[in-house]
């Protein structure tokens, strides 16, 4: 069936909102400190792009968003984007 | 479309970089390498802020010269100009006297050639070019709030690896778009510092010290243009950049930081919180546009390059697509 096969689906992060080739995490890969095993706290300077807010950022805003621009696929300011040992 | 044959690559080819991220990390480097100010020209500014400085304290013995801006903070471009300072115990050095003697002096001395005096502006200033070095001049007077800025600013950078790469990187940006210049509603400097000052210290990686900036300034870069293109609620969010607390505030409750209309960059001022350092930037809807179309440009140039050969990679810039420069090495 060739109505499958043109269904948008990323075989990289398993998102139905983009193809295999555009997938940010293409980009968005970051190289880390050596040393990750030291104790690590929540920052205290989280805050919301879309709302000011101090305690959650702007991707996790539960009031409206303000900018038009669309944000399909995450951003940089999400608490998916902390150190693994703090999501 | 990839760019290729843009200057700073010659010698410089990152193609065979497995992480697209890595590459536009080390094509920034050899960017911010290429527009850096040789020696020469490092000499050749300071001599001229040293002459003219001398001359005009000739002039006024009881006066002190001071430089801030893109030269006190180490964040010019080729052909910025220096901004400098007059400063006095009894302040009376703004006065329309003053600025044409200290104009007519510079002249005599030939110091000064293109010179205009602004003496009706709100901060009214000399403009000249110096003749021998022919670098363009802005001297205002009796104000010291770019001379805490630059302190400020210096001390920004010291302590935030990737501050002075990314600001430099947005500068160019901005000036190939002739989106930076404030008096026509553009973006000034100060607040393009601020900008990302302010990603960079909010951020999930960099504030828990998973990431180091300097490492990681492909991804960065773009993540700046994703915040101010895409994301960030310029209707109801004003930058607080005071020492020791980066953060957001709610234009609600600040209403000397709301602009004319809703939606406007606020910044606020750390050294006066009643006041907009980005006030006369009218016209953040293009700006923000355009940083959008940077993010556009630069993801796009990763998603081809991902895709293509290592020979169809060679020679070709991601960085090309956003900063446009076409100046000889420095
Ligand atoms: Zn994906
Ligand atoms: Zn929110």
């Amino acid at each position: 069936c060739t109505e499958k096969q043109r269904r948008v689906y990323c075989q990289t992060c398993g998102s139905t909102r983009h193809f295999t080739d555009r997938c940010t995490s293409i980009w968005r890969s970051y190289l880390t400190v050596e040393n990750a095993n030291r104790k690590m706290g929540l920052p205290t300077n989280i805050y919301c792009y879309n709302c000011a807010e101090k305690g959650h950022y702007g991707d996790e805003c539960p009031l409206e968003r303000t900018s038009r621009v669309p944000n399909l696929d995450g951003s940089a300011f999400s608490g998916h984007n902390l150190p693994q040992q703090l999501r | 479309k990839i760019k290729n044959d843009v200057p700073w690559i010659k010698n410089h080819d990152h193609s065979t970089q497995k992480e697209i991220a890595d590459w536009l990390t080390l094509e920034i480097k050899d960017f911010i390498a290429y527009i850096s100010p040789s020696k020469e020209e490092i000499e050749l500014r300071n001599n001229t802020v040293r002459k003219l400085r001398e001359a005009i304290m000739e002039l006024w013995p009881d006066c002190e010269v001071h430089v801030f801006g893109s030269y006190a903070t180490d964040l010019y471009l080729p052909g910025s100009d220096i901004d400098m300072v007059i400063v006095s115990e009894h302040g009376g050095y703004e006065s329309r006297n003053s600025l044409y003697s200290l104009s007519s002096f510079l002249k005599r001395k030939n110091l000064a050639k293109n010179v205009e005096v602004i003496a009706k502006a709100k901060v009214p200033i000399i403009k000249f070019t110096e003749s021998t070095s022919n670098i363009h001049i802005d001297v205002s007077f009796e104000r010291t709030n770019g001379i805490d800025a630059a302190k400020t600013i210096r001390s920004w950078i010291t302590e935030t690896p990737g501050l002075r790469e990314i600001v430099l990187i947005v500068k160019q940006f901005l000036s190939s778009r002739k989106l930076n210049n404030v008096h026509v509603g553009g973006l000034g400097g100060y607040s393009i510092i601020c900008l990302v000052y302010s990603f960079l210290i909010l951020h999930p990686r960099l504030s828990t010290g998973n990431i180091s900036p300097y490492e990681n300034l492909g991804v960065l870069l773009i993540e700046f243009f994703e915040l101010y293109g895409k994301n960030f609620g310029y209707d109801n969010v004003a930058i607080c950049v005071e020492p020791d607390n980066v953060c957001y505030l709610n234009k609600k409750y600040y209403p000397d930081l709301q602009g004319r209309s809703s939606f406007a960059l606020s910044i606020q001022d750390p050294s006066d919180p009643s006041n907009n350092i980005s006030r006369g930037s009218f016209n953040i809807r293009d700006i923000k546009k355009a940083f959008a179309g940077a993010y556009e440009l630069l993801t796009n140039g990763c998603y081809d390059l991902d895709t293509a050969t290592y020979k169809q990679r060679i020679g070709k810039s991601i960085l090309g697509n956003v900063v446009r420069y076409k100046g000889a090495a420095r």
